[in-house]
């Protein structure tokens, strides 16, 4: 992990095992569905953070807003000092949709655990159905740094330009229009299937290895620069509601360091919906670089 | 398919369902035990859902809502790469 731009942002399953008792760090684990992973057993003294109630606006459709970050991290005890440490369910998506979106409210001290839940459990570490209480805190966030989040709007600006690279993290399939969205995920489905012109089809799953640890700095820089993208340009990602494209964020600006990368939240269920957009089905041939 | 008691206790079934869920979760759909779930609800009293998964949370999801769900495993065991359960939805 050292050769990572910040390997700070990351840590072992053994690190977090032998620092579940350090006052300073407080374990998150971020679910999208806690009924299927926290509730049933999770690592001791974490706490749930569920996507869909504490990182999401309920009613709009929004990422939380800085008082809901206050309350949370307050709830669960937390001060802008305190050392974040998040894994969760779904390959540590949400975790990483975690991680921007604290990022956004100011937090400095995040780091994700590699090879999240799974590996966890894998390894046969110490689970628990136990629900840890925290004195709340009074948690004081700063102005939302936006950059680091993309709109349809800032999207549709670079369309087509050379200075921009998109990232599309989704499956061949998606990225092809052959889907849209799982049968089972009715509210996340599309008008229309495909891509947004010009990006650049790199799954979320190859940044990965078998056992979900993220794959050495240089695997990953020709990855990516295998498809033009080398952090030379600012980098937008995106996939269908933006959680898969935090895990490609996670990945661009904290292990290859790439100075300007933003995560387009909206996603496919955005602008498949939208009106006037224009949409790309053919995959483009992308001349690689040798040596 | 053929019948085990692995765990003698003379509940032998042949599997209503079969679920592989080794390939679960590699793009944004739903979480592996809800299709384990469903498969469940589907169940008459005495069939069997048969789970296979090469991956160790989705067996301790399984065991861990088989227990909260009062569905009775009646076959744990690792075949090659995956754990495979049998649950039953008692009679």
């Amino acid at each position: 992990m050292a050769d990572y731009a910040h390997p700070e942002a990351l840590v072992t399953t053994e690190w977090l095992q032998d620092h579940l008792n350090d006052d300073n760090v407080r374990v998150l684990e971020v679910d999208y569905d806690p009924s299927s992973a926290y509730e049933l057993g999770h690592i001791p003294g974490s706490a749930l953070i569920d996507w869909k109630r504490d990182i999401n606006d309920t009613v709009r459709r929004d990422i939380l807003s800085r008082e809901q970050f206050e309350a949370v991290l307050g709830r669960v005890g937390a001060t802008p000092a305190t050392t974040l440490v998040l894994y969760g369910d779904m390959r540590n998506w949400f975790a990483a949709f975690a991680f921007w979106t604290f990022t956004i409210y100011g937090h400095t001290d995040i780091r994700l655990l590699n090879g999240g839940r799974r590996k966890w459990f894998e390894e046969g570490r110490p689970t628990t159905e136990e629900v840890p209480s925290f004195t709340r805190t009074t948690y004081a966030a700063p102005e939302a740094d936006t950059s680091l989040r993309a709109f349809l709007p800032d999207v549709r600006k670079v369309l087509g330009r050379d200075d921009f690279n998109l990232v599309d993290v989704r499956s061949p399939a998606e990225f092809k229009g052959e889907i849209s969205a799982p049968a089972e995920y009715a509210n996340e489905g599309a008008q229309r299937a495909g891509h947004i012109p010009g990006a650049a089809n790199i799954p979320w799953a190859q940044a990965i290895r078998d056992d979900d640890t993220f794959k050495s700095v240089d695997e990953l820089r020709d990855l990516y620069a295998a498809q033009g993208v080398t952090g030379d340009t600012p980098v937008i990602t995106y996939c269908r509601i933006g959680e898969r494209s935090s895990h490609t964020w996670f990945v661009l600006r904290y292990l290859l360091g790439f100075p300007t990368v933003s995560n387009y939240d909206g996603s496919w269920s955005e602008w498949g919906n939208s009106v006037g957009v224009p949409v790309e089905k053919d995959v483009r041939e992308v001349a690689t670089v040798a040596g | 398919m053929e019948a085990h008691d692995p765990l003698g206790t003379g509940a032998v079934s042949v599997p209503s369902v079969v679920l592989n869920l080794g390939d679960a979760e590699q793009e944004c759909g739903d979480p592996a035990l809800a299709r384990v779930r469903r498969a469940y609800a589907d169940l008459a009293p005495g069939q069997t859902v048969e789970v296979r998964s090469p991956v160790a949370e989705h067996a301790f999801a399984v065991r861990a809502w088989s227990r909260r769900e009062g569905a009775e495993v009646i076959r744990d065991q690792r075949e090659g790469r995956d754990v495979v359960l049998r649950v039953r939805r008692p009679a």
